[in-house]
């Protein structure tokens, strides 16, 4: 890992592109997409998530979105109702999140078709009951306003530009905790679980165990971003994690490569852009779109995109482009994650990765 | 509750019952040959209403489908000649493989505006969505299962949600986002039976429930080729050493279960109505009642239908606690996740033998 840091694509390109996104909210730059900018940070950090639980171990959730809604009405109501320092609301939305998905871990006993289903029944159930809003506190489908701004000591969040680098801010504390979730034993046991579970039993891996902890992690994720979200929008309701949004966050994660962190600022990327920019007015030809990509990329390339990507160029060249420029696509690509053929030579010559 | 209304409220349940018990069994069609869950079923059901509309409704039609179903033709028709190049098929399957795309050029024909100016009779336009929906399920499995390469479950999974995308998304495009009903098949509305009103139409949907379940009881039972669905149901290996081929048993069965779905769909229309997002909320449903009868089995289904649409009749007409109208698709759901986990052991030794 260490000496993959040191590979010069790497050392080259993250910091153009962190300054690249730096700058995007200053008005000379890309000033007018700061919100959507804003959007793209939140659905990375759910999407991170996903990746975890569906590339890393293998697992499959439809009700992602569930976490999201409860994280954004949990902060919503503390702080607006109940008048709670924005940041305790927050923190207390992620661990009533955590509970929550610890409870409902009991249905990753379930696996494939049936915790697709599980999950997006569980899904819908957390939609319904806040459309329904029985108890008087979600507001119904109208949900909730007035909701404060996040602020550090005086310094309050009130504009675009502050909450663009709020957001990313977070966003990056995520990705690089993931990053190391991945390269941790955690990491290596849920790829274990992915690959076999029975295999990674008889290795000593407590499967369900694994499973759980990073169901968890992945629906706090979710929570904190569905609370960023609550105090961004200054308004909470359940028009913003209809059953279908769950369908969206896994195509976010499936166009960014499923097994990939980084790959989630893409995904996360490109439907956003596609959602909020370029179809806005036009919700069926979104899912038309989004659909046909989806379903491609899993018929011709189940591993993952920009796997496929990688695999389809060492093989012949995709796409009759030359492989001279195709080459330098793939390695700006890739050099944010290490190319990952010298990667493995590597490691195959020098001692084992761990 | 009194007695009147009691009888009132089944008669809702019978309706919606045999609409749930064939969407379930369109699931249990599909997962007994093919070990997947189609979560495309929904929209079988939605296109079937929506096939039916646009028949009796045939003016003013924008030339736009006609383009998608030509292009959707000339792909099967693709398939079909990519599977004579490589493969030996006997002359029945072949025989079927052009019949179904074929069945699709009555939909081009009135999209062109040819009829438009005929009358069609309300039988013709609710039995030829059939063969239109079933051509659609018969494509979805070519151009989509058929070609990924060596699918997982998990890519199987998110291919038929990026399917049931697709067909929602054009669907939406083509017919808008407004509700249509067709005419009912009856001038007169309603009879009495007992102390309950009965609309004419809950009567159509029953018979065609009660003759898609007996037709397809026979058809599995007498016939050679719903044997062999069977025997492929039972033991895929087994089926292929005494020359059944797996594969078009599987496109049998997507057909199959599309065409069932589209058959409720086309008769439940003029009752319920139909917008191009009714699909994913049926499709759930016919899944609860595929889950309520075991998944495997098509009476199951049927059963598990009556008894979940029956039990939502009554929880509306209760009317205690949280067992109100408002809760009425909660309950379902968790009902869901309940049997799922306590069938759990069963289906993880199914999903590992499978």
């Amino acid at each position: 890992m260490s000496r993959n840091m040191l590979s010069r694509w790497r050392l080259l390109l993250i910091p153009v592109l962190i300054i690249l996104m730096c700058l995007v909210p200053f008005d000379w730059f890309l000033g007018q997409y700061k919100y959507l900018g804003t959007v793209i940070g939140l659905s990375t950090i759910v999407t991170v998530g996903l990746c975890l639980f569906m590339g890393y171990t293998g697992q499959v959730s439809l009700g992602q979105a569930a976490f999201y809604g409860i994280g954004m009405y949990f902060s919503a109501v503390l702080s607006s109702k109940q008048g709670l320092d924005p940041w305790l609301a927050m923190l207390i939305a992620a661990s009533v999140t955590a509970a929550v998905a610890f409870l409902l871990g009991i249905i990753l006993r379930l696996k494939g078709n049936y915790l697709a289903m599980a999950t997006l029944a569980v899904g819908f159930i957390v939609w319904k009951i806040a459309v329904i809003d029985d108890m008087g506190y979600t507001g119904g489908p109208d949900g909730i306003r007035e909701i404060p701004y996040l602020a550090i000591g005086g310094f309050e969040f009130d504009s675009q530009f502050r909450r663009y680098y709020l957001v990313w801010g977070i966003c990056l504390a995520i990705l690089l905790i993931s990053q190391s979730i991945v390269n941790s034993r955690i990491g290596r046991a849920l790829r274990a679980v992915h690959g076999s579970e029975e295999a990674a039993e008889s290795l000593g891996i407590d499967v369900f165990r694994f499973k759980l902890k990073i169901f968890v992690v992945s629906a706090v994720y979710a929570s904190i971003a569905g609370s960023l979200f609550a105090h961004h929008q200054l308004h909470a309701s359940p028009g913003y994690f209809e059953p279908i949004d769950s369908v969206y966050l896994v195509i976010m994660a499936v166009i960014g490569g499923l097994a990939s962190i980084w790959g989630a600022i893409f995904g996360a990327g490109a439907v956003e852009i596609l959602r909020n920019e370029i179809l806005i007015h036009y919700d069926q030809w979104n899912m038309v779109i989004l659909g046909l990509i989806l379903m491609l990329i899993l018929i011709f390339m189940p591993e993952g995109l920009f796997v496929a990507l990688k695999m389809g160029y060492q093989r012949d060249g995709v796409l009759f482009i030359p492989k001279r420029i195709w080459r330098l696509v793939i390695r700006l690509y890739s050099g944010i994650r290490g190319f990952q053929q010298r990667k493995t030579a590597k490691s195959f010559h020098g001692e084992p990765d761990r | 509750m009194t007695w009147e209304q009691f009888q009132q409220y089944i008669v809702i349940g019978i309706q919606d019952g045999s609409i749930y018990a064939l969407i379930g069994l369109g699931f249990t069609i599909i997962y007994a040959v093919t070990n997947i869950i189609n979560f495309a079923q929904g929209e079988f059901v939605m296109l079937g209403g929506m096939c039916s509309y646009m028949l009796v409704d045939s003016v003013d039609v924008p030339t736009l489908p006609t383009v998608v179903i030509a292009l959707l033709c000339a792909a099967a028709i693709g398939a079909l000649i990519h599977l004579l190049r490589n493969r030996r098929i006997n002359r029945f399957i072949l025989g079927l493989m052009i019949v179904l795309p074929l069945a699709s050029i009555p939909l081009v024909l009135f999209l062109y505006g040819e009829f438009a100016s005929v009358e069609i009779p309300v039988g013709l336009a609710s039995f030829l969505p059939v063969l239109m929906v079933g051509a659609v399920g018969a494509i979805l499995y070519l151009l989509s299962i058929r070609t990924a390469r060596r699918p997982s479950i998990l890519a199987l999974i998110i291919i038929t949600i990026g399917a049931a995308l697709v067909i929602r998304g054009i669907a939406g495009v083509l017919w808008g986002d407004k509700m249509h009903r067709t005419p009912l098949y009856w001038e007169e509305r309603t009879i009495d039976v007992l102390d309950a009103t009965v609309h004419t139409q809950v009567l159509w949907i029953l018979a065609t429930m009660v003759i898609v379940a007996i037709l397809l009881q026979l058809f599995l039972s007498r016939t050679m080729l719903g044997k062999s669905l069977k025997a492929c149901a039972i033991n895929p290996v087994g089926a292929g050493l005494m020359g059944i081929n797996p594969k078009i048993m599987a496109l049998i069965a997507f057909a199959l279960a599309a065409a069932v779905g589209g058959a409720i769909g086309a008769v439940m229309t003029p009752k319920v109505g139909m917008t191009y997002e009714s699909g994913f909320l049926y499709g759930l449903y016919g899944f609860v009642a595929a889950s309520l009868g075991g998944f495997r089995s098509p009476i199951g289904a049927v059963f598990g239908g009556f008894v979940l649409g029956i039990g939502r009749a009554l929880i509306i007409g209760v009317d205690w606690w949280l067992f109100n109208s408002d809760y009425k698709d909660v309950w379902p759901m968790v009902i869901l996740v309940v049997i799922l986990l306590l069938r759990s052991n069963i289906l993880a030794e199914e999903e590992r033998l499978g």
